[in-house]
């Protein structure tokens, strides 16, 4: 039973489209009232989206500080190339390691899958 | 006053003159406000000259006037008068296609007389070489119109010169002024012989000698007033035309802006706290270089009202030339990413609330290089000086976007110029990651 229950407190937001100057005020909105729950996990699935600028990176980064300050965690999967290169680019930046590769991600989740499965 | 002007519809005389009485009423509206509000005589001056200042500035080419895709060379203006107006001028007309006619000069003495001498000599530039083919008659008609109408003792040295861009034909006349100087594409710059004539403005009937010199591509020639050779350091030194040719030599293959920019500042550098004393002018003409000249095939504009919702419109446009270029998804997606941000910036910290902005785009192709530039008329502002982004900076802050965009372009280069910020970004096309 303890499966389900963990389960459940993964939350996946999907991000499909664009998120740049003209979508983020919108994402902010609609992301405030994913984090209004405070949400231990926060999975972002990136597989329909297909472009981010600064704007929509602030808004992921300001998504990710919440979290964090409330001891929750977020983790990007799925990014398309030309997605997963500009984050790249932000990487290299001091104190921008949130963002972890695809393979990071992969562990940080199956990690949860497995404090799940030892019914932490 | 409040006759609305209709909007310069083309980019001939009538057209930059249109332009030229806008900014003029928009200038007398809030210099009328200004003095209503302000009664210290001193303000008055102050706010006149302010006024002048932006008049003499707007005689001046606009920089979309200036464009190399309609120019066919590479032009590159520069005016820093030593007080809030000056005696410096310089113009460039084209007067048909392949044809450009330009003219640098410096009016005796400084400040007011010198600025309305300055605009006088301009207007008959403008009509003496829309009419006249040959420099050396250009000069000799602003002679005589000059002469005719000068009860002031007032004089200008003037260099005219006509340039056939396909052939790099070029045609200079001089009249009493600072010889200047031939940097080419490769090898030592050097002063261009000829006579160097006499003073425009004083003698009537006056000729003056022609001199016939050809461009190659990539050849600049490079004028300027004596404020350049003639400034002075604090212990009275004088900048001079060895230094002039010393930094010119060290800039080989530099953009004409760059070049003045350059000569610019090795002049500020040198008169250290010397206060400048006359005013600076200098004009760069280029022809282009053969890669580039020849591969700029195709080349798109659009302009945009200075808010984020354009920017779907902007898109659209950016996409449709890259298709129509066939341009890689991966290259598209960058210059994409460029335009959000770059747009973004210019509303957000150019023209912040303020309506009305206007945001100048441009897209071209020279040879394997997808050049983007932006333009815009907001207060001077170069993002590329924006704050590192970091972990300080909370989100990111605005320096997030122009890392982006230096790192996923090749060259970015901003100039204010005439009162424009561009920026000039620069990506291969077949550049992968």
């Amino acid at each position: 039973m303890s499966l389900t229950i963990q389960v459940r407190q993964t939350t996946v937001v999907t991000l499909a489209g664009r998120l740049d100057t003209s979508s983020s005020p919108r994402a902010e909105q609609a992301l405030a009232l994913v984090l209004a729950a405070a949400p231990k996990h926060v999975v972002f699935d990136l597989a329909g989206l297909e472009f981010i600028s600064s704007a929509g990176l602030r808004v992921l980064l300001g998504a990710r500080k919440t979290l964090s300050d409330a001891g929750s965690e977020c983790v990007l999967v799925n990014m398309q190339p030309q997605i997963e290169r500009v984050l790249e680019v932000i990487r290299s930046l001091p104190g921008m390691k949130i963002f972890t590769s695809a393979r990071e991600a992969d562990e940080y989740l199956a990690s949860i899958q497995e404090r799940v499965l030892e019914g932490e | 006053l409040d006759t609305p002007l209709p909007p310069p519809a083309s980019r001939d005389e009538v057209g930059r003159l249109t332009a030229s009485f806008v900014e003029m009423q928009t200038a007398l509206y809030q210099y009328i406000e200004t003095v209503k509000q302000s009664t210290a005589a001193e303000e008055r001056l102050e706010s006149e000259l302010r006024v002048a200042r932006q008049i003499q500035m707007s005689l001046l080419p606009r920089h979309a006037d200036l464009a190399p895709e309609r120019l066919g060379c590479e032009v590159f203006g520069l005016l820093e008068p030593a007080r809030a107006v000056g005696g410096d001028l310089f113009d460039v007309l084209l007067r048909r296609p392949g044809e450009l006619a330009f003219v640098i000069g410096d009016v005796s003495g400084k400040g007011i007389p010198a600025a309305l001498f300055m605009a006088v000599t301009d207007i008959h530039f403008e009509a003496a070489a829309r009419e006249l083919r040959d420099p050396e008659a250009v000069l000799a008609r602003i002679n005589d119109a000059l002469v005719a109408e000068n009860n002031a003792n007032m004089f200008v040295t003037l260099i005219c010169g006509v340039l056939d861009t396909a052939s790099g034909r070029l045609a200079l006349a001089s009249g009493g002024h600072t010889r200047p100087v031939l940097v080419p594409a490769s090898g030592a710059p050097a002063f261009v012989e000829g006579d160097i004539g006499t003073v425009v403005g004083v003698v009537p009937g006056l000729s003056f000698q022609r001199h016939d010199l050809r461009l190659k591509p990539g050849d600049a020639l490079v004028l300027y007033t004596d404020g350049v050779t003639e400034a002075h350091d604090p212990d009275s030194r004088l900048f001079g035309e060895e230094r002039l040719l010393e930094q010119l030599r060290s800039r080989p293959g530099d953009e004409p802006s760059a070049l003045a920019e350059g000569v610019r500042d090795a002049v500020r550098a040198f008169a250290g706290s010397a206060p400048q004393f006359d005013d600076i002018a200098m004009l760069i003409v280029r022809r282009a270089p053969a890669a580039a000249g020849a591969a700029v095939s195709a080349q798109t504009h659009l302009d945009l009202d200075g808010r984020t919702d354009e920017l779907s419109r902007a898109r659209a446009w950016l996409e449709d030339w890259c298709a129509s270029q066939g341009i890689d998804a991966e290259v598209v997606h960058d210059l994409d990413l460029a335009l959000d941000e770059v747009v973004a910036n210019v509303v957000h910290h150019g023209y912040g609330s303020s309506e009305g902005g206007r945001i100048g785009l441009h897209l071209g192709l020279a040879g394997d290089v997808v050049r983007f530039e932006v333009r815009d008329r907001a207060a001077a502002f170069n993002p590329l000086e924006a704050e590192a982004p970091g972990p300080m900076s909370a989100h990111g802050g605005g320096g997030l976007g122009v890392h982006l965009v230096r790192r996923l372009m090749d060259r970015v280069e901003y100039t204010r110029e005439n009162g424009e910020n561009r920026l000039v970004l620069e990506r291969s096309r077949s550049r992968c990651r």
